[in-house]
């Protein structure tokens, strides 16, 4: 139940508990109160529309595994066999990403940094790093044992070659932001000099473009990555648009590359950052057609006290300090890996990625339209049940339209479907 | 797993702080939910049910229903029949009770002991001074003795009461919660029909945990953890719990995540002979999954000659699940309902049989039982409107002992006394609470049946309900309060979009336009809309 509903139900079967009758009924109440939300929904409620998307668990008709006893494989590979010498091998899909908990402080370098070497050296575990500034690499000292990945400027590119050298040479992978002067070019460049993946991150100025992507991947890109942060501010049909709706886009767009040549998508990885924030929506994410997700506050929440007390105020922590901090990152990582495990075994499977998108039902019309999922109970998105429904009535009143018409009316269906209700 | 209390703290002050520079989203439990991953490094645990709403319940409503409709002055017991009957389908016993709703399954290791004996002497009292005989489901921790050696067709409870290891573990049972004042003359007699689990942890001591309970159920999962095992932590396995369970004391118990000798619909059929012949043919077997393929599900259960089917939504309580896997996972009641019942009235259509859902007087179809956020009378009715036969609660009763929702039912610091701590509870008050529960519902439920000229709660049909919301309407195929299903909606809205369409264009096309507007007209006339599908 809903923490803002427990009130209710709590005081109305307290009533009919200690004296036998109660004047009104829970449901009654809860209605009452929540009758606006059917008709306004607010940009939080898009916000949170993970929350009513939920995963098919594992029962009779396909038994579930035990995530403590059965070995449940969350290991992805970045880096296509056809373009890419050397791939990166991550022990769950996660890389650690976002200025908010690297650039703010002082010591996060560093504490990222023994935190991941600690995990690679303890458990075994591989998880990528991404670092926005070249100078930040040197803070990372020597004994990496984790891969990194570079976001290069676009002025290394253009006018440094020996810095781009340098670059090259210290990172595992890079990640590069696709722009329309430079893009393809560049990219074709870049996949000549450096053996490891090449990462095309998709911004808001290129993502409706049709070609952008298959462009990228006939030069060898390995990956597309997103940062849907700076999507969702945007307004797409009627409303906000949520993180799954881009992931859903952008597996389209990968997913039609592919089918049109007739080939097997030989591990183009796409790498999703931005209100993914629980192993319940990296799951989620995954299940979409997220391949990697980039996480990062999260990290900063679970340290919380430290950055309230130290990493803000810039002053600089003593290694004793350093190392509980890293520690607390390297337990939450821990415990994230057990969970995305615990889900997976409970949905019934091994390995993370045979989650799909048939995997998924939502509780909720605006989710069931941004990521195309079905409704539960129903088993048919929103849009197939509006486009059986029309195809019914166009049938029965004998009324023809070309297609072009047909995209327009469906288009307004769903745009104006909250402003109809 | 008690979390230290700075992350209480923390998490007051990173509120303000995350808040203030981002959009809201993270809430205060995501908030202590991170922290507490990052303090001890384990996997976040929860009690009861999953964050999620279960808006489909208020979205329905039961038109013309008053659950304090008393005006006939006629507060009769017998004049509306609420009888709920169980098993007969292949069993030679049929469980007849006399409410729709049962205590659902609640073990005794997730309770203490002292809620456990409030609910088995208020259901006690219900039959013995209300004439009320409600159905008790064990959960999975197995039953306590009381339970399985006093039901009134057993042995007289003067020579159970000289098996010496009973009477000591019984006696040791009470010592320790301080209870000896309870007679155990008292306890040992039970007078409402008991269901006992038979889960993948298998914990009970002997076969009498079969052979005395009036039914068995199979347990395949639950709603709150659908594909993940039970979990019982360490610290709530005492030396008397882990006697009653048959397992090694302050250690976790952990029951699987599936039956290992489950594993497809050949085993479930080979599991439920096998109790059938261990109970001689006699016990209704019942068969419980949590809500996800649901239509599968149910399709195999009802070849595995079962006689019942429970479904619990995800929203369903439990004593301990990871947070993660609590919400993550599963679909709601309601459209869980619809989707078994579409399945049971396939097979019964390949069967040349029609189904008649909702508390059919014919003990030999397959009973559909659910579970999961019903709480109250109305939610019971609506069920039971949708295709219900039975309803379990669970998270009704808690509250009604006292339970204030703080969640943290797999802790030992349950505030109200009922889920382990050093909160006294208050047994007799408690059961009075619970009596006054059961009692007020049966009204209430009478009194709905009342108000809408029914007889039995089971004439309570889907055209008593209508729907308040679209995404409502497209589950149940029920209509809102003016007659219009989702479809007129729909229609409605192509019509508008087609009209405008062809009156904005260079050429209109007379003959459709005029269609057009008679077809709108038509829809809008609400006549022609009753009944849902103006084309069907």
């Amino acid at each position: 139940m809903k923490e803002e509903d427990k009130y209710i139900i709590r005081k109305s079967l307290l009533e009919l508990a200690t004296k036998g009758v109660r004047s009104t009924s829970i449901d009654r109440e809860l209605s009452a109160k929540n009758s606006h939300r059917i008709s306004n929904i607010s940009d939080n409620d898009i916000h949170n529309l993970w929350d009513s998307v939920t995963l098919l668990g594992a029962q009779l008709s396909r038994p579930a595994y035990d995530p403590y006893r059965e070995t449940i494989s969350l290991t992805t590979s970045i880096g296509r066999e056809t373009t890419t010498s050397k791939k990166i091998i991550l022990t769950m899909p996660i890389i650690i990403y976002g200025d908010g908990i690297l650039n703010t402080a002082v010591d996060s370098f560093n504490v990222i940094h023994i935190a991941l070497n600690r995990l690679m050296e303890n458990n075994s575990m591989t998880i990528g790093l991404t670092i926005s500034k070249d100078n930040d690499l040197k803070k990372l000292g020597d004994n990496r044992k984790y891969p990194i990945f570079q976001k290069l400027s676009n002025d290394i590119i253009t006018n440094d070659n020996n810095k781009l050298e340098e670059s090259l040479s210290c990172s595992e992978g890079i990640i590069l932001e696709c722009r329309e002067d430079n893009s393809v070019d560049i990219f074709k460049d870049l996949r000549n000099k450096f053996a490891g993946p090449v990462i095309a991150e998709i911004t808001n100025n290129n993502f409706s473009d049709d070609m952008i992507i298959p462009l990228l991947l006939d030069v060898g890109v390995d990956g597309i990555f997103v940062d849907t942060e700076e999507f969702t501010k945007s307004f797409g049909h009627g409303g906000k648009r949520h993180t799954m709706a881009i992931i859903c886009e952008l597996r389209h767009a990968i997913d039609s590359y592919y089918n049109k040549r007739r080939k097997n998508n030989d591990g183009v990885s796409l790498i999703v950052s931005g209100n993914i924030n629980s192993s319940g929506n990296i799951a989620k994410a995954i299940a979409l057609g997220a391949d990697v997700i980039a996480y990062g506050t999260s990290l900063l929440i679970a340290n919380a006290e430290v950055h309230d007390n130290y990493l803000l105020k810039k002053i600089s922590l003593g290694s004793s300090d350093i190392d509980a901090i890293a520690e607390k990152i390297c337990k939450h990582l821990k415990a994230t890996r057990m969970e995305i495990k615990a889900i997976t075994a409970a949905m019934g499977y091994s390995n993370l990625h045979n989650i799909s998108s048939s995997d998924l039902r939502t509780s909720n019309i605006e989710a069931s339209i941004q990521g195309d999922i079905l409704i539960e109970g129903v088993e048919k998105s929103y849009i197939e049940i509006l486009e059986s429904l029309f195809d019914k009535y166009l049938q029965k009143e004998g009324i023809q339209i070309d297609d072009m018409q047909r995209q327009r009316i469906m288009l307004s269906l769903i745009g104006n479907r909250r402003i109809l209700q | 797993m008690p979390y230290s209390r700075d992350v209480l703290d923390l998490k007051r002050r990173l509120l303000n702080e995350v808040t203030s520079g981002r959009t809201g989203y993270f809430d205060t439990v995501k908030i202590i939910r991170e922290a507490r991953k990052a303090e001890d490094g384990k996997v976040p645990y929860a009690g009861m049910g999953a964050r999620a709403g279960n808006e489909y319940f208020e979205s329905l409503e039961i038109l013309g229903a008053d659950i304090n409709a008393n005006y006939l002055g006629n507060n009769s017991r017998n004049d509306i029949n609420t009888s709920f009957k169980i098993g007969g389908r292949y069993s030679d016993n049929v469980i007849d009770t006399d409410a729709p709703f049962f205590v659902s399954g609640m073990s005794y290791g997730s309770l203490k002991l002292p809620a456990k004996i409030a609910l088995h002497l208020a259901l006690n009292r219900l039959a013995e001074e209300e004439g009320i005989r409600i159905m008790m489901n064990t959960g999975e921790g197995g039953a306590l003795p009381w339970e399985l050696y006093s039901s009134a067709e057993m042995c007289s409870h003067n020579a159970m009461l000289q098996n010496e290891a009973i009477i000591d573990y019984t006696d040791r049972l009470l010592k320790a919660h301080n209870l000896e004042s309870f007679g155990k003359e008292q306890l040992f007699r039970r007078l409402y029909p008991l269901v006992t689990q038979y889960a993948s942890g298998r914990f009970w001591r002997d076969p009498s945990y079969l052979l005395n309970a009036d039914a068995i159920e199979i347990k395949i999962g639950q709603g709150a953890k659908i594909g993940h095992g039970g979990l019982l932590p360490a610290e709530k396995v005492t030396d008397l719990v882990a006697e009653n369970r048959g397992i090694p004391s302050y250690r976790a118990a952990h029951s699987p995540s599936r039956h290992l000798d489950i594993l497809g619909p050949e085993d479930l059929v080979a599991k439920v002979l096998e109790l059938r012949e261990i109970t001689d043919w006699k016990k209704p077997i019942i068969v419980k999954i949590g809500a996800s393929r649901v239509y599968d599900d149910v399709e195999i259960i009802l070849k595995s000659y079962a006689d019942a089917i429970s479904i619990d939504g995800y929203v369903g309580g439990t004593g301990a699940a990871p947070l993660e896997v609590r919400d993550g996972i599963g679909i709601n009641t309601i459209p869980a309902l619809e989707l078994a019942k579409d399945a049971i009235t396939d097979y019964y259509s390949i069967h040349g049989r029609k189904y008649d859902h909702g508390g059919s007087n014919d003990n030999s179809s397959c009973k559909l039982l659910v579970h999961g956020g019903v709480w109250d009378s109305e939610r019971i009715a609506k069920c039971i409107a949708l295709g219900a036969d039975g309803v379990g609660i669970g998270t009704g009763f808690m509250l009604t002992m006292g339970c204030t929702l703080v969640q943290d039912c797999y802790t030992n610091t349950c505030p109200a006394g009922l889920t382990g701590s050093f909160e006294k509870l208050d047994i007799l008050s408690t059961v009075d609470r619970i009596v006054n529960y059961v009692k007020g519902t049966l009204q209430e439920l009478r009194n709905i049946a009342r108000s809408l000229g029914k007889k039995s709660i089971y004439e309570i049909k889907r055209d008593n309900l209508v729907v308040t919301d679209e995404l409502a309407s497209i589950v149940t195929e029920l209509s809102f309060r003016e007659g219009r299903g989702y479809h007129n909606l729909i229609y409605q809205k192509i019509t508008d979009e087609l009209l405008q369409m062809s009156s904005s264009s260079s050429t209109p096309q007379p003959s459709t336009t005029s269609q057009l507007q008679n077809q709108s007209d038509r829809l809008k006339e609400k006549s022609i809309l009753k009944g849902g599908d103006p084309f069907y």
